[in-house]
């Protein structure tokens, strides 16, 4: 039996409906666990992600800061030519990784990281690609000159705890920097030419003047012999190996000029002086005898006097004429004696005569120190194109009665002779004099027009040996005496290139033409202003230290002044202006070390007596680039210039000596820039 | 279907609900946890990337001459946009305040800057709330590089 209540509980249900709730609910409660079990889910992965992004963070920036170190220690190995990282830069054939080492990053690594983690880091360096030819598709003078890119990878990996040995991240990151090879000293023999050109090439010359023969011609000599400044070339440590070379522009037989002022060979010369007498040579004949006939043609007065000593019936006989020949210095401090006299003489009438140049009688003035070690070979090494020594040949006449005879009858009628007696000779007192035999353009200012013009015109040579004074300049410069018939070859013909590597004249301009330093690709930095140079400290004016790195280019147009003081030269490179002015000593720190003050438009003005250890280099396009000395010079280095014009530096005695170190004969010195521009960037997950 | 059943269900089915909440929720806020950690990270790494831009030399002057909007030694609180740097900055930056310290380091031949950035939400701001780490911390050295 059912309460009454029963029904109140009981609920009629129909079979159908049953469960359907439970389903739902179970429905329900299952896709809300699913959805919130993938939302969960997608909620830790995007806490692992960001996880993984704090890594990603924490191994970039300690990629950053070790790649920054890696392109800080790049630059600061590669100053030091020997190093070598600076090796494998410039080996072209070293192909494979440069391991480079991060010893500060790897010290400060951990204050990058969290505590419970720790990393590895690895520099490797890698060529990409490297250009030895120019813009212009020429090739540099060595394959190993050029244009690069430089890769460099830092590879992180992060290890989480303690003992893990797996990585729980690795990255690396990879930046490109584009990189110059320059060649500060490009190798040269003093034996041969180059056969190709090297922006370098200027330093093969302790002393080089673009426009010398013009100079020469313009400044009557003095850039050689000049009475108020000497030059004094110092090579004495030096062997023909490494010394360096000396040339005068223009000055070869490539160069002729047709209708040049003198000298009218192309060639300067050197005057010797006095203390010069062992490397004048001998003339070939000391004497030349002309017979009476031949006497009376060139002094027709003679005729009458002879004819007086004798009379109707007497002849005189055995009059001879002697041409004496002598070789003498041009200039001598004092004269006395006949002789030296007639030197005297000859020399004033032939520097009357003369024109330009070649009423230079001073002795020369660029000394290149003593005889003995100045032998022909060492000058065949420093030496290029016609250089000559000039010296004195003199030529003078008198006539010799001391054979003459008067040839009379005696009272049989038979002839006999007798010498002529003291006081018939004495009759001919006024044609002793002895008579300098100059060129015919001296005739008119002498009382013996008619001796010379006829001398010229018909007596100028006599068994091979001329017969007229001059000065001589045909021998090649040396300071061995050498034969007067042999006066030896001019020295071998300098040959130049431009930077597309065609031959050119050393009087050539514009970028095609000869151009010192004119591979402008491989300039490592350009347009800076002085300012700039403060500031890249490549003049440090606080410790006074010029750090010279491959070719650097001043564009203020003031140039560049380097103070006073005593500069020191840290590094290898060119320095580039308008103009340069120097009122401090520039020392070098260790021989590797190589300044070039290159001044492009204008001068270079060189305003101490201290020491200045640099090349000097003032070409440009104008072709007058000076070097000027305001103070003695005491320079070791080089001077290459358009032109000299010591005629205008401080009166007195300037000193050059060649820097040796930069001449080598078996190897290129060069120099790297690498970029600090980024070219190329990429950070790589693992 | 008795109470007991119906109770049971119930029971269960808050039980479920209950877990799903929590799940839920935790979740949410890992998610934005995860998110504010990003944001932080990348306001704490913004000073390491423009005082690198800068270099050495300028940080050596960074006492005396203060680089604008980003002071050091002090905290700073964020703004979406830098009028002093021109460095634009998601909305929800202004929720963080950032502390910059440089520690000079000298590793011969290298010098450089440690540049540590801590970056914490405001505590009036909601950040709070869900950020589980008080602060984030980043780091970088900024060498000096040769000229």
């Amino acid at each position: 039996m059912k309460s009454k209540y029963s029904q109140l509980f009981t609920v009629p249900v129909r079979k159908p409906r049953k469960g359907s709730l439970y389903l739902l609910i179970v429905f329900i409660i299952v896709s809300v666990s699913v959805l919130a079990a993938k939302f969960f889910q997608i909620s830790r992965q995007q806490q692992s992600s960001s996880f993984r992004l704090e890594q990603n963070l924490a191994a970039r920036g300690l990629a950053e800061s070790a790649q920054a170190e890696a392109y800080a220690s790049i630059v600061m190995q590669t100053e030091k030519l020997d190093s070598d990282l600076s090796k494998w830069l410039v080996d072209k054939n070293q192909r494979g990784p440069f391991a480079l080492a991060l010893p500060a990053t790897e010290c400060t690594k951990g204050d990058l990281l969290k505590s419970n983690f720790s990393a590895d880091i690895v520099c490797e360096l890698k060529k990409i690609d490297f250009r030895s030819h120019s813009h212009e598709m020429v090739d540099y003078a060595s394959p190993d000159e050029g244009q690069g890119t430089l890769a460099i990878s830092v590879a992180v990996k992060l290890f989480h705890g303690i003992v893990s040995r797996s990585p729980s991240f690795s990255a690396s990151l990879t930046t490109h920097h584009d990189y110059l090879i320059a060649a500060m000293i490009s190798r040269r023999s003093n034996s041969s030419q180059r056969t190709g050109y090297s922006q370098a090439f200027p330093l093969d010359y302790v002393l080089l003047v673009r426009d010398g023969l013009n100079e020469f011609r313009d400044y009557s000599g003095n850039i050689l012999n000049d009475t108020t400044n000497k030059l004094i070339i110092n090579q004495e440590s030096l062997d023909k190996t490494n010394c360096g070379k000396i040339y005068f522009g223009g000055a070869d037989l490539t160069n002729h000029q047709v209708g040049a002022s003198p000298p009218l060979g192309n060639y300067v010369f050197f005057n010797l002086g006095e203390d010069m007498t062992d490397a004048i040579p001998s003339p070939p004949l000391s004497k030349v005898t002309i017979g009476q006939n031949e006497i009376l043609e060139l002094i027709p007065d003679l005729n009458k006097a002879i004819s007086d000593l004798s009379d109707l019936t007497s002849t005189v006989q055995g009059v001879q004429g002697i041409f004496v020949i002598s070789t003498a210095p041009v200039l001598r401090s004092a004269y006395s004696g006949l002789d030296q006299m007639l030197e005297r003489k000859g020399l004033d009438k032939l520097q009357q005569i003369g024109e330009m140049c070649e009423t230079n009688c001073t002795p020369f003035s660029v000394l290149l120190g003593s005889k003995a070690k100045l032998t022909d070979d060492f000058l065949s090494a420093i030496f290029e194109g016609s250089i000559r020594k000039r010296f004195l040949y003199l030529v003078h006449f008198y006539i010799d009665l001391s054979n003459a005879v008067i040839t009379h009858p005696d009272d049989t009628g038979a002839m006999t002779t007798s010498p002529v007696e003291q006081t018939e000779v004495d009759r001919l007192k006024e044609f002793s004099n002895r008579i300098v035999c100059l060129p015919e353009k001296a005739a008119e200012t002498t009382e013996n027009q008619h001796f010379l013009n006829l001398l010229n015109q018909r007596f100028s040579e006599r068994d091979g040996v001329s017969l007229i004074s001059h000065l001589n300049a045909s021998h090649t410069m040396n300071f061995s005496q050498g034969s007067f018939s042999s006066p030896g070859g001019d020295y071998a013909t300098p040959v130049f290139f431009n930077r597309k590597n065609q031959q050119v004249n050393v009087s050539s301009v514009g970028v095609s033409g000869f151009m010192p330093y004119g591979s402008f690709e491989l300039w490592s930095k350009r347009m800076l202003k002085a300012d700039d140079l403060v500031r890249l400290k490549i003049i440090d004016v606080d410790n006074k230290i010029i750090r010279p790195r491959g070719v650097i280019h001043i564009s203020d147009s003031d140039g560049l002044t380097i103070g006073d003081g005593d500069w020191k030269i840290e590094g290898c490179g060119v320095l580039v202006a308008s103009k340069i002015v120097v009122h401090g000593s520039i020392t070098k720190t260790k021989d590797s070390d190589l300044l070039v003050l290159y001044a492009r438009s204008t001068d270079i003005e060189i305003n101490t007596d201290k020491r200045v250890e640099a090349a000097l280099v003032a070409i440009n396009n104008n072709r007058f680039g000076r070097i000027t000395a305001l103070k003695k010079l005491d320079l070791k280095g080089a001077i290459i210039a358009d032109r000299l014009n010591i005629a205008l530096w401080e009166p007195g005695e300037h000193k050059l000596e060649y820097d040796s170190a930069f001449k080598l004969a078996n190897k290129d010195v060069y120099i790297s820039s690498i970029s600090k521009w980024t070219t190329f960037q990429a950070w790589v997950v693992d | 279907m008795s109470l007991i059943e119906i109770m049971m269900a119930v029971l269960i089915l808050s039980i479920v609900s209950g877990g799903i909440f929590l799940l839920i929720t935790g979740a949410s806020r890992s998610s934005m946890d995860s998110y504010y950690e990003q944001l932080a990270l990348q306001i704490a790494r913004e000073p390491v990337e423009v005082f690198r831009s800068f270099g050495y030399e300028r940080l050596l002057k960074a006492d005396v001459n203060p680089v604008a909007d980003y002071l050091v030694n002090q905290w700073q609180v964020m703004t979406q946009f830098s009028s002093e740097s021109g460095i634009d900055r998601p909305e929800e930056a202004g929720l963080f305040e950032r502390l910059i310290e440089l520690q000079h380091i000298d590793q011969p031949p290298h010098k450089g800057f440690l540049v540590k950035v801590s970056v914490r939400p405001l505590k009036t701001e909601k950040a709070v709330v869900y950020a589980r780490k008080q602060s984030v911390e980043f780091s970088g050295v900024i060498w000096e590089q040769p000229q």
